[in-house]
């Protein structure tokens, strides 16, 4: 009889002693819709019977209680547009938290972190803040120009498409080469359509530099901070991407630089396609999932356990980080929030991990951080870690 | 702990205090997490039903003030919540195993191809659906049988980073199993006789 049969497989799956094949019918079982009385009521016993065998570590047991209450990301209101849409569609499709949700990397120090922060205010995330500088070196300050047309420059109409993006559009041929520059401050971040339908996401404290349509032989753009790109194919004319020193040669693709000021090194990470990095007559290849980064003054180096999501994050809405330090972190947040940040005492060792939505407000991700261990205190645009 | 620490509780966290519901959580979880190794032998599965429950708890936490016997009250939810994730991994598990014999042998009754195209075509779909990271990382798990912490090893990862990409891949493909239900069960009677 069935019932009898699923009884034996579960006594033997749990005492480890199926075979294979064993293993197989018990599973046909399970999914057996006549027998989910039995199965239910076999596992009803093993509930109630069964000894306290395994459990989880209190960190782990932390964690998933804080993901089970709603947290706090899912209660804010939808503030970004375009990057709002662009986040959702990255959640719906793979992205693996919700909430805001950090696991103590290898610190140890798991003491009640919030009674230790200090907040004297609040900061709120940043958005769509941009200035662009015309060719003669006008200013417009894109956060109040009204959406549309912005001027014509160099055989191109400037459009400002939404709140968060601007788009070049070829109107006349052979124009002499005219520059425009994109800059975002600390807090802001913004999207460029080029005159070739190449798409770039400016980060926060970053400027790009480019041709407002582009000549015959080549598409050079010049960047600082951090941009992400994808570049509309065009075999004849290879993209290029000239920042401190190293360009990065592209035909269609897309990818990342980091070329902060801040950061260690220029760091470029390929999603797809493929780029040739080239600094100082040195020529390196990345092919998909990989990332190259500068070292020291004229060298470049492949970067081992390439991380692609945590390097797109900040575009698709995020902070991602994966054993990260704690001055990593506070640069990303220093950049984005507008915040200058000081450290007391020593500083804190071990590595931190962990995801958060990027239009959550500084004092919401100091109390995630806080549950790995450390405190903050927050005055003004001054933020002191604490030991 | 007493009936009368439990009622307080339950009413407390009826009223959304937070703090009694994760008395509950601390009293009920063990024992939830427990059962669930001792069914799926992952802890990545074994978290996800502690996570499961507690969220239906939190959910329905306005009526709970007024259950009378939550002993009771909990076992149900676990009786059916374990049930069902066993049979999603029963699925699961149906699946690879008969995509690996797919591998290894060369031939097959014309039937037995149809049913493995459909059982194929629902898990692929899933899984190409993932991100490129959390896929490879299901692929090691489950294709190369590798363990969450070789898998962080090999990937340079955190194990917690590898558990939350699991869960990912499975809630994932679990859906699309559930969707693709009525016609799987009736496939893997189908190919119970045939296969196994």
């Amino acid at each position: 009889m069935k019932e009898e049969r699923i009884r034996q497989l579960f006594e033997g799956w749990m005492n480890g002693q199926l075979s294979e094949s064993e293993e197989q019918e018990w599973m046909q079982l399970l999914v057996d819709p006549t027998l989910e009385d039995e199965r239910d009521r076999i596992i009803g016993h093993y509930y109630q019977d069964l000894p306290i065998g395994h459990r989880m570590e209190p960190e782990v047991a932390d964690a998933l209680f804080r993901k089970i209450l709603p947290a706090p990301v899912r209660e804010l209101p939808q503030r970004r547009r375009r990057w709002g849409l662009l986040a959702a569609a990255v959640m719906a499709g793979a992205v693996v938290l919700t909430g805001a949700i950090w696991l103590a990397g290898r610190t140890k120090d798991t003491g009640k972190p919030v009674a230790g922060n200090v907040y004297k205010n609040d900061v709120a995330p940043g958005g769509n803040h941009a200035v662009l500088t015309l060719a003669g070196g006008a200013t417009i300050l894109l956060d109040s120009a009204a959406d549309g047309n912005l001027a014509s420059q160099g055989g191109a109409k400037v459009l400002k498409l939404d709140a968060g993006s601007l788009s070049y559009q070829r109107t006349a041929a052979d124009m002499a080469m005219v520059y425009n520059m994109l800059s975002t401050p600390s807090g802001g971040q913004y999207q460029l359509i080029l005159s070739d339908g190449t798409h770039v996401w400016l980060n926060a404290l970053s400027s790009i530099r480019f041709p407002t349509a582009f000549g015959g032989s080549d598409r050079t753009v010049e960047l600082t901070g951090e941009a992400y790109f994808e570049v509309a194919k065009d075999n004849k004319r290879p993209f290029k991407v000239h920042t401190g020193g190293m360009d990065v040669v592209v035909l269609g693709t897309s990818f990342d630089v980091n070329a902060y000021k801040d950061e260690p090194a220029i760091r470029t990470t390929l999603q797809q396609g493929s780029v040739k990095l080239v600094m100082d007559g040195k020529e390196m290849l990345l092919h998909p999932g990989q990332q190259g980064e500068t070292e020291g003054p004229d060298g470049l180096a492949l970067v081992k356990d390439a991380d692609v999501d945590q390097a797109l994050a900040w575009m698709k809405g995020f902070f991602s980080f994966e054993d990260a330090d704690i001055q990593m972190i506070m640069r990303q947040l220093s950049r984005w929030y507008g915040i200058e940040v000081r450290y007391e005492g020593l500083r804190k060792k071990g590595s931190f991990g962990g995801k958060m939505g990027r239009d959550l407000s500084l004092t919401q991700v100091l109390t995630g951080l806080s549950q790995s261990g450390i405190h903050f205190r927050l005055e003004g645009k001054q933020l002191t870690v604490l030991p | 702990m007493s009936d009368e620490n439990e009622k307080s509780w339950l009413e407390r966290t009826a009223m959304g205090d937070e703090g009694a519901f994760r008395a509950l959580y601390d009293s009920y979880s063990p024992r939830i997490y427990s059962l669930g190794m001792y069914l799926t032998r992952s802890s990545v599965m074994a978290e996800e039903l502690v996570q499961d429950i507690f969220e239906k708890l939190w959910k329905r936490r306005t009526h709970l003030s007024e259950v009378d016997n939550f002993s009771a009250y909990i076992k149900a939810m676990v009786r059916n919540t374990a049930g069902n994730h066993l049979k999603r991994m029963a699925h699961e598990r149906l699946i690879l195993a008969k995509i690996a014999r797919e591998q290894t042998s060369v031939e097959q009754p014309a039937e037995l191809a149809m049913e493995q195209d459909h059982l194929r075509r629902i898990w692929k779909e899933a899984v190409d659906s993932l991100s490129p990271r959390v896929k490879e990382v299901y692929m090691l798990s489950r294709m190369e049988g590798l363990k969450n912490a070789e898998i962080a090893e090999r990937l340079g990862i955190s194990i917690y980073t590898v558990k939350e990409y699991l869960k990912n891949a499975l809630s994932v493909i679990r859906t699309h199993l559930d969707n693709g239900l009525p016609l799987l069960v009736a496939m893997a009677f189908l190919a119970g006789k045939k296969i196994f």
